[in-house]
């Protein structure tokens, strides 16, 4: 059997985000770029439960669904944050376009 | 014919994510990253994760997409556009590519040589099913087996909660005149209607967990959705202090899940040891108290506010 | 015969997708862009389920398929609704 897609879909995922978190400066851009890329490492996760013969493993299975909450968290987070820095440079008369 | 569906799935899929981190309106890089988390939960569906695929939609599409939506609408249009930061230069970003494409060829190369060697752990988990108290293997794991990964899963979610109110703390919650005017009367009907089957929803996922996909995460992230519902549509509003109740129910999952394996140290001998007899009402329980503090916490996430209050009409 | 008369409904359904989103792509202002993506997808949507619900085995599934219909056509009615009263509104101002 050739290359699997998902498998070209997930390395695709990661070089993507990883791209994106690099070469975009917008903070709400990097945070989608960050989730773009754990996503790729979420399917690789998938994709590595598959090798188990009896049925997929269901041991990353669980780990991403944790994985993916705790992105979500983080990205609330990370959302908070921007929106702080937002009201911060508001509040600096005269600093609007630095 | 599914292998056509999985290679068009795949190259919609990247070429969405190639859309999402080079297009140039923020706007437009936050609907395309929503329509990646929808077909990402039709790709896990197709990886045999339905788990996965419930929880992909209901929070990685759904709730994430709200969260980046509200924030992008609280920017003001500078902020939108340029957030006083300039985009890198252009030899730049070729290097960033060049560097990117290297590392995504590396990462392909790793996915496809590795020999496929099954990790131990899954097989373990198999054979142990009888002792979880549940038939569906990534609750048991969840719950039973990798239980202490849940737990402080929590205690991440509970802080993340906690610093995204911090940082909000001076934005006192101030609804603007777009937000709170609903004059059109579809949308309160369209609450009524839809926010009690959201919950039934949520409240059967998590209970499904027991035996067929679905479980707290799932549920509870259903149960912050009616909670948006109701919030978009006026029923609930967003307070700036936090309620006796609300801390109660925050920490619920946490205290219970805690409990549960503190209190039988003496019937079992370990932490997190349940009877086998006890154990579905056990881990009903504490689904059912992971599944409320993650639906309120990712519910106040988007509110961004300390309490919610039921709105007057 | 039955999944002939399935195969026909689902290709009409996917018809009526199809023609909703060339409008969607080729159609000049948002208003006749809503119109036709709301409109051909809920009656794409509408022939998809009744040529999947006729493969159904059993009547749950049917109520199953029946119900999710609904659920679509009224979120898609009323997003469409909002969508367009926003675009009215912001037109108003300027």
């Amino acid at each position: 059997m050739g290359v699997d897609v998902f498998a070209i879909a997930a390395a695709a995922l990661m070089a993507l985000g990883f791209y994106g978190f690099v070469a975009q400066p917008h903070p709400l851009r990097r945070i989608l770029a960050i989730n773009i890329f754990g996503n790729g490492v979420f399917m690789s996760m998938i994709l590595i439960a598959r090798w188990l013969p009896d049925g997929p493993d269901t041991v990353p299975h669980a780990m991403v669904i944790t994985g993916l909450v705790i992105a979500v968290s983080a990205s609330a987070f990370g959302l908070a944050l921007i929106r702080r820095q937002a009201l911060n440079r508001r509040s600096e008369p005269g600093s609007t376009d630095d | 014919m599914m292998a056509l569906f999985d290679v068009v799935l795949v190259f919609t899929l990247v070429l969405l994510a190639w859309r999402c981190v080079t297009v140039t309106d923020v706007f437009r890089a936050i609907v395309v990253f929503i329509v990646i988390g929808l077909l990402l939960g039709l790709a896990w569906a197709r990886l045999e994760a339905p788990d996965l695929a419930l929880a992909e939609t209901a929070i990685g599409a759904g709730l994430l997409g709200v969260l980046l939506l509200g924030t992008w609408r609280a920017l003001d249009a500078g902020e939108r556009h340029a957030c006083g930061h300039h985009r890198a230069p252009v030899p730049a970003r070729w290097l960033a590519g060049i560097g990117s494409a290297g590392f995504g060829l590396a990462m392909l190369v790793a996915l496809t040589s590795l020999d496929g060697h099954p990790g131990g752990a899954g097989e373990l988990a198999l054979n142990n099913l009888d002792a979880a108290g549940t038939e569906q293997p990534v609750t048991a794991v969840l719950l039973n087996f990798r239980s202490y990964d849940t737990l402080l899963e929590m205690g991440v979610v509970l802080m993340a909660l906690i610093g995204a109110l911090l940082c909000r703390a001076a934005l006192t919650y101030q609804p603007r005149a777009e937000d709170v005017t609903v004059d059109t009367p579809l949308v309160p009907v369209l609450v009524t209607a839809f926010a009690p089957a959201v919950l039934l929803m949520g409240v059967y996922l998590v209970w499904a967990g027991t035996h067929s996909p679905g479980g707290a995460f799932q549920g509870g992230a259903t149960l912050a959705g009616a909670g948006v519902l109701l919030v978009l549509g006026g029923r609930l509003h967003g307070v700036p202090h936090t309620a006796l109740i609300t801390r109660a129910l925050l920490i619920l999952g946490t205290v219970v899940f805690t409990a549960a394996g503190l209190l039988l140290i003496p019937l079992e001998g370990a932490f997190m040891a349940y009877p086998a007899d006890f154990i579905y009402p056990i881990m009903l329980v504490i689904e059912y108290s992971l599944a409320l503090s993650i639906a309120l916490s990712l519910l106040l996430l988007f509110t961004g506010t300390h309490g919610l209050r039921r709105g007057e009409s | 015969m039955i999944n002939l008369l399935a195969g026909a409904f689902i290709i009409a359904g996917l018809l009526f997708f199809l023609a909703g989103t060339v409008g969607l792509l080729r159609f000049p202002d948002i208003y006749s862009r809503l119109h036709a993506v709301t409109k051909a997808d809920n009656a794409g949507l509408g022939l998809l389920a009744v040529g999947i619900a006729l493969l159904a085995d059993t009547w749950r599934l049917v109520l199953l398929i029946a119900l999710l219909w609904m659920v679509a056509v009224i979120a898609s009615s009323v997003a469409c609704h909002l969508v367009a009263r926003h675009h009215l509104r912001e037109e108003d101002q300027g």
